[in-house]
């Protein structure tokens, strides 16, 4: 790297994301200004309505006890039974019953100030004081600033990271190269090319330094022409042996490239990854953020055919096997990358958009396993053709599908709901379809070396608990039809697997541990614990990507397995009793004594 | 198109849609509070028609054969204008007694039956169905065992109406929050860059010899291209006039 670029790409990109974040509070705060305005005048009539309907009829039921000649200060459990109704209705915060003179015979507590109800029955009066209150209205504003919150968090990052990844990608292979020909002008040497773009301002000084060789050209050629002249009246090779004295200074002094015309020369080779990374981190992410709502939606539509630990995993189980199929199938269509990926796209857009219309178990189950066929022969059409890094790849489909699609989802679910939600997601996959094809020719796709690992175990291993506990666990767990807070277990899993360096297989392991005493002893629907849990799976599955770089199709191969024997695990908890935090456990006994049983030639060197 | 104005689209594509983001959130939290207040409305009603009913099958006669059911059901309708319906039908999803006489024996919506089976949150549970809402609660027995269930049907007329307020208000205030937000992004995104290109630009500059040398990683580099390119050029002209001489001579 340029010495002082690391600042010139954390920098703008930090800047950046903040500027967005702080855009879209900003931009939140007065939405909801101009929705209270309208709101709250409307939702505090509902719930004086509310309120005074409780009101008369407790009155009413007083009333009744006054005409049937019993006195107030005789009726027993009153103060309960004004409790019990005020517990009972949330618009009302407390009920008080006030005789002739205005005492209180009972209340829910001592200074209750309201509406009044009056009670004139069997020629005695009384009074019942109803206090209207809205809890559910600070519920709802809480919830409300939280999510704009994240969206604005959310905006933030992305724009940071879309600003850093174009800087790292783009920015700084274009600059680096540029230098580096600039570098080697100052040597003398012109034939290095500058950059791969075609317009703006790393084209235009490409196109200077090309301007500037050209008269170094122009010159060339002027001396070749006289030497040419000379050359065609030396009858008797006198002046060519005078011209070769004076051209021998010359030579090996300018090194000029070898090219007809004056055409500004483009470089060579393969082009920057940034492309394609960003390309297939939008497809994993709009394809992840589904992950979600399928099993709660699975459960919605129920079917008689499955047990109920089964009937949200069964539509897993299919995408992830079509996931898979596709795959394959987007590797064997090499050759055909654009025309394949179009229609990959278009497939995942509208078998993700047609589940808003759904009512049919078997037809979701058919539905979802299309779209995991649509990601899995676009990602391989994307990725099939390209030399993208390894490592930044896998960086950036971890944070799209990890960190950015449960955000996203979560928060498409709180503003649209669930249904709409994969009909959002399917229209956004057909309006992205364009930009996500790109225009970018085939390339033959890299072998694996001779020799490479075909799996990874401990990536599997990790994958195992990830996979039940992303899929299955916390979206019918503390993300059932509270997917913003299932997201932000998932979002922390993301995170930690983001943050986390290359760990030995022991630290795995222990993070494993971890993860399985905090999913078995704590209670059910604890969200500081299955955050924390998600924290820890985190670890262990970044961990284990992090040893395994540089090996994609180990890696592929054994998230993919992982992943099916975490639901496989999750379904059979289900189906016969036994914790999936047992499972964790064995997993993490057996991620440590994997270096006993085998001595892996994945084991990284130096953990 | 440059790489730098492809990301400064993306940027603005972002920032739109998190604006939209913003408005659909402060949208469907508002509007859930207005459905959930129009529930909590009907709290009271549905409670004292449970305990009613409750109290009656207590008393050990079978759901339906209690009469007085159908009475309370009718009586709770009239008292709210919102409630469209009530309907208590049996475990096995048979109208029992209904507001709507005609319905009575007639099975209930398969979403009903759904909602039930997977949505029960609190012995309560919840469907939207055309636009409409309903409302339902477990009736138990003395023992807790479900010996019916309880359905109201709310209109969703006030619910629409303040949707449809919320969607022209926060439409109003987007119309100028928007341009707003996404002029400041694309001005701060069109600085940024320019600052991360500004040592290209002027690269390019010293190179057409438009500029002198500044500071900076490219100024050294650029000189001595430049440097190297004048000497070239000398070189072979020189070389070409000494060339031309060597037949003078």
């Amino acid at each position: 790297m340029i010495p002082a670029t690391r600042s010139k790409i954390w920098l703008p990109a930090a800047a950046i994301g903040l500027v967005v974040a702080a855009l879209i509070a900003l931009a939140g705060y007065f939405l909801l200004q101009a929705g209270l305005r309208h709101s709250t005048p409307i939702l505090q009539e509902a719930t004086r309505t509310g309120a005074a309907a409780v009101g008369e009829a407790v009155a009413g039921q007083f009333a009744r006890a006054l005409e049937l000649g019993i006195p107030l200060d005789k009726l027993v459990g009153v103060d309960a039974y004004l409790r019990r109704i005020a517990d009972g209705s949330p618009q009302v915060g407390g009920l008080a019953l006030l005789d002739g003179d205005g005492r209180i015979v009972a209340a829910t507590a001592p200074d209750v100030s309201g509406e009044t109800f009056e009670i004139a029955a069997g020629g005695a009066r009384a009074s019942l004081v109803v206090e209207a209150v809205s809890p559910l209205f600070e519920d709802a504003m809480r919830r409300i600033w939280i999510s704009l919150s994240l969206a604005a968090l959310l905006a933030g990052v992305i724009s940071a990271a879309l600003t850093a990844g174009y800087l790292r990608l783009s920015w700084q292979p274009s600059r680096e190269r540029l230098l580096r020909a600039v570098d080697r002008a100052g040597e003398g040497d012109f034939t290095e090319v500058a950059v791969f773009e075609t317009s703006g301002p790393f084209f235009a000084a490409s196109q200077a330094l090309a301007g500037c060789v050209e008269q170094v050209e122009a010159a060339r050629r002027k001396l070749a022409e006289a030497v040419a002249t000379i050359h065609a009246i030396d009858f008797d090779g006198s002046l060519g042996r005078r011209v070769d004295t004076i051209l021998q200074p010359l030579e090996g002094r300018y090194v000029l490239p070898d090219r007809g015309g004056d055409e500004t020369q483009r470089a060579e080779g393969p082009a920057p990854a940034g492309g394609l990374i960003w390309r297939a981190a939008v497809v994993a992410g709009l394809s992840a953020a589904a992950f979600p709502f399928v099993g709660n939606f699975a459960i919605d539509r129920g079917t008689t055919s499955l047990s109920a630990a089964w009937v949200g995993v069964v539509p897993l189980l299919a995408e992830l096997l079509l996931f898979v199929l596709g795959v394959l199938a987007g590797r064997v269509a090499a050759g055909r990358g654009g025309a394949v990926r179009a229609l990959a796209l278009i497939l995942l857009g509208l078998s993700t958009g047609a589940v808003f219309w759904c009512r049919d178990y078997g037809l979701f189950v058919v539905l979802r396993g299309g779209a995991g066929f649509a990601a899995g022969l676009a990602l391989a059409a994307l990725l099939g053709h390209g030399r993208a890094r390894p490592r930044v790849l896998t960086l950036a489909l971890l944070f799209a599908a990890l960190v950015v699609a449960p955000l996203f989802a979560g928060l498409l679910a709180e503003a649209i709901g669930r249904r709409a939600s994969f009909l959002a997601l399917g229209g956004l996959v057909l309006a992205l379809c364009p930009f996500l094809v790109g225009m970018g020719g085939d390339r033959a796709e890299e072998r694996p070396k001779a020799g490479a690992p075909w799996f990874d175990p401990a990536t599997a291993l990790a994958m195992v608990p990830v996979s039940a506990f992303v899929f299955v666990l916390i979206p019918l767990g503390i993300g059932y039809n509270n997917y913003l807070v299932g997201a932000g277990a998932v979002a922390m899993l993301g995170v930690a697997a983001l943050a986390t360096p290359r760990l030995p297989r022991l630290a795995i392991g222990a993070a494993l541990g971890a993860a399985a005493l905090l999913l078995h002893y704590a209670p059910g629907g604890d969200v500081v614990s299955a955050y924390a849990a998600g924290a820890a799976l985190g670890v262990a599955l970044g961990g284990a990507l992090a040893n395994a770089a540089g090996q994609p199709r180990a890696v592929s191969a054994a998230l993919a397995a992982g992943a099916a024997v975490g639901l496989l695990l999750a379904g059979g908890a289900g189906q016969f009793g036994f914790s999936p935090s047992l499972a964790i456990a064995a997993a993490a006994l057996l991620s440590m004594a994997l270096p006993l049983v085998t001595r892996s030639r994945l084991a990284p060197a130096g953990v | 198109m440059a790489p730098s104005t492809r990301i400064i689209l993306a940027l603005m594509a972002t920032t739109a849609a998190a604006l939209f983001l913003c408005a659909g959130l402060v949208f469907g939290g508002l509007d859930r509070l207005a459905l959930r207040s129009s529930e909590a409305n009907i709290d009271f009603l549905l409670g004292q028609l449970r305990r009613s009913v409750e109290a009656n099958v207590g008393l050990g006669l079978p759901l339906a054969n209690i009469r007085v059911v159908q009475n309370l059901v009718e009586r709770a309708k009239a008292t709210d204008g919102r409630v469209l319906a009530v309907e208590v039908f049996s475990p096995a999803g048979v109208s029992l007694f209904n507001t709507d006489r005609g319905s009575i024996g007639e099975s209930i919506p398969a979403a009903w039956r759904s909602a039930i089976r997977s949505r029960i949150v609190g012995d309560r549970w919840r469907v939207e169905e055309l636009g409409d809402i309903i409302v339902g609660e477990v009736m138990r027995n003395d023992f807790g065992e479900p010996v019916g269930y309880l359905a109201v049907t709310l209109s969703s007329e006030a619910r629409d109406r303040h949707a449809e307020g919320l969607i022209v208000a926060l439409s109003a205030r987007l119309a100028w929050v928007a341009p707003i937000v996404l002029a400041a992004a694309l001005v701060m995104a069109v600085f940024m860059f320019d600052w991360t290109t500004r040592d290209i630009r002027q690269l390019a500059a010293q190179l057409l010899g438009r500029q002198a040398p500044g500071s900076g990683v490219f100024a050294g580099a650029a000189q001595g291209a430049r440097s190297a390119v004048d000497r070239a050029v000398r070189d072979f002209e020189r070389a070409a006039d000494d060339v031309m001489k060597t037949d003078e001579a």
